[in-house]
């Protein structure tokens, strides 16, 4: 198996069937969806049941099937997703923890800033204004906002530090917000 | 994407256990530093949800099952898997890295007679130990695949970092240990006296915490580089299945996986070697053999095709695909079989890169000696076939 360079390339080799897909998979987000179920459940021993049983039966029951790998965020959201309605489920059946589990939710009626560059349109004049970008601070934003990589992935491929990626990307957004205004002028 | 309170929460999630991509990150951070509201879920979850830190947390998924197979079987009993069928097909560690080989040189094929059986010609299974073991002299097991970092035992600190084990012993324990390195792992090891030892898989090493008396004593069975720290007034000797090698301090190689023929390869210094009555010197840059029929037989060899197992690389010239597959048991720890007799004896030269995909191996091995490969039991067992047979 060639490691998949992005969760659409992951996602496509599970669905493929490729041997070890699912292996790399496990070890890429069992510690992250184990912290998220311990989130939502207070206890250790219960998010690991949650979770492995999950996960055996996303193997077992095919269930990367029914991912559209649309974007790089499909697969995780889907596994969050997943397991998130799991623990709920055992919550429900617990008042006292449903109640601590919401508090650590912020409320629904406040809103937060919305993450701008979600917006589809906007994709398009984005990879207008990407080209504009000097060339390390276009890869740098490429990678974080398309393969939708880590800041320590990100600075291992590109070989600088994490300190880089997280400014680069900052000077990219900035670069990327003044171009984008003007295209919205036009 | 929906900016939902419950996704800030998977965001805070992904960030604890860093897995968030650098754009989410970006937008959380910002969240964090400019919302209030946001930056008290933050400092909630991080206190109540774990106090101890996400390592804490995390700490505890090390010791889950190491892959898919192994984590149904041990959550469904009833499973008719028995466990030591269940075997890994790819190592992953860390950022998970891809495995596998790569045949690279050319290959001599000579093709045996045609067959159409059903049943497979040859099954290579790894054994049932799944992690590295040190079973201490007083019958304690420890597993050092689970077990990071520092582990206190019996008076004994042992230090278990990137699969090197180095120990510290406040007592004069010399009953001797037995470490056991199974199939899929490499493992090394610095002894009291400061001698290092490389074992690849599959090898055995029995030693004690101290040495004592006016010899070092140790016994390998499997494969191992050792580099032995000088004390001319204390030799040191190896005990081999069926030979010894004694040193005072020098770097060599020895490999007793084929019983009938154990080799050492000095890249240093000088030894001499016993078996049954015969003594023999060996020089450095020299190989010697051990056939209990033969004696022993000695020959210059080549340093990368001897040691270049430490770097994952494995040269073989003139092997045949029986050689292969048991290689890949023993490197990988997977189920290999051979389902046709008429290819076992095909040989190939080249080699095997282990940081390479293995399906790089496998596609020159199918296009260079038309031996056709497919994987059963949910990609569990490699199976290799006559490919002019066109069973599959």
């Amino acid at each position: 198996m060639t490691a998949p360079d992005n969760d659409i390339d992951l996602l496509k080799q599970l669905q493929e069937r490729r041997p070890g897909a699912f292996d790399y998979m496990y070890h890429k987000y069992r510690h992250w969806l184990f912290l998220a179920a311990v989130s939502f459940l207070h206890s250790e021993a219960e998010a690991e049941e949650v979770v492995q049983e999950f996960l055996i039966d996303f193997w077992q029951k095919e269930m990367y099937e029914r991912i559209i790998a649309q974007q790089a965020n499909s697969l995780k959201n889907f596994l969050y997703v997943s397991v998130r309605n799991r623990c709920l489920n055992r919550l429900a059946k617990d008042g006292t923890r449903n109640k601590r589990y919401r508090a650590f939710l912020i409320s629904e009626d406040h809103t937060v800033m919305p993450n701008e560059l979600e917006n589809k349109e906007l994709r398009v004049q984005l990879r207008i204004a990407i080209s504009q970008l000097p060339p390390r601070q276009a890869e740098v934003f490429k990678q974080a906002y398309i393969s939708m990589k880590t800041r320590k992935e990100i600075a291992r491929e590109m070989n600088i530090s994490e300190e880089t990626v997280k400014k680069q990307i900052a000077l990219a957004l900035k670069t990327l917000r003044r171009l984008l205004r003007k295209i919205e002028h036009l | 994407m929906k900016t939902t309170p419950d996704y800030i929460h998977q965001l805070m999630t992904e960030k604890l256990a860093a897995v968030i991509s650098a754009a989410d990150e970006h937008y959380l951070d910002e969240l964090i530093d400019n919302d209030p509201e946001v930056r008290k879920k933050w400092e909630r979850l991080l206190h109540e949800c774990m106090p101890e830190g996400p390592e804490e947390v995390l700490d505890r998924v090390s010791r889950w099952p190491e892959n898919i197979a192994l984590l149904i079987a041990g959550r469904r009993p009833d499973n008719h898997h028995r466990k030591d069928k269940l075997i890994r097909l790819y190592r992953i560690t860390g950022a998970a890295a891809a495995i596998a080989l790569l045949v690279l040189a050319g290959w001599i094929l000579f093709k045996g007679p045609r067959h159409g059986q059903t049943s497979p010609d040859l099954v290579s299974r790894p054994g049932s130990l799944d992690h590295i073991q040190l079973e201490l002299a007083s019958g304690k097991a420890v597993n050092l695949s689970r077990q990071e970092g520092l582990i206190r035992t019996e008076g004994i600190e042992l230090i278990n970092k990137k699969d090197v084990l180095t120990y510290q012993s406040s007592t004069s324990a010399n009953g001797l240990n037995t470490l056991t390195i199974p199939a899929g792992n490499m493992y090394s090891i610095t002894l009291a006296d400061s001698t290092q030892i490389w074992l690849n898989s599959v090898t055995t090493l029995r030693f004690p915490f101290k040495f004592s008396g006016n010899r070092r004593e140790i016994s390998i069975n499997g494969e191992a580089y050792l580099k032995v720290a000088k004390k001319p007034d204390m030799p040191f000797i190896v005990h081999l299945p069926n030979s010894d090698v004694q040193v005072t301090g020098t770097e060599f190689n020895v490999n007793t996986y084929n019983a009938d023929a154990e080799q050492i390869a000095l890249i240093e210094g000088s030894v001499n070697l016993t078996a049954g009555n015969t003594t023999t010197a060996l020089s450095s840059g020299k190989q010697a053999v051990y056939s209990e029929h033969t004696g022993w037989s000695i020959n210059p060899f080549d340093g990368d095709q001897v040691t270049g197992w430490r770097q994952g690389l494995f040269y073989f010239y003139d092997a045949t695909l029986k050689d292969i597959t048991l290689l890949l048991t023993r490197w990988y720890g997977i189920t290999v079989i051979i389902d046709h007799a008429g290819i076992r004896d095909r040989r190939l030269a080249g080699v095997l890169d282990k940081k390479q995909p293995l399906e790089v191996f496998l596609e020159n091995i199918k296009a260079v000696a038309r031996i056709h490969y497919y994987y059963t039991e949910k990609g569990q067992e490699l199976h290799f076939a006559d490919a002019s047979l066109q069973t599959h």
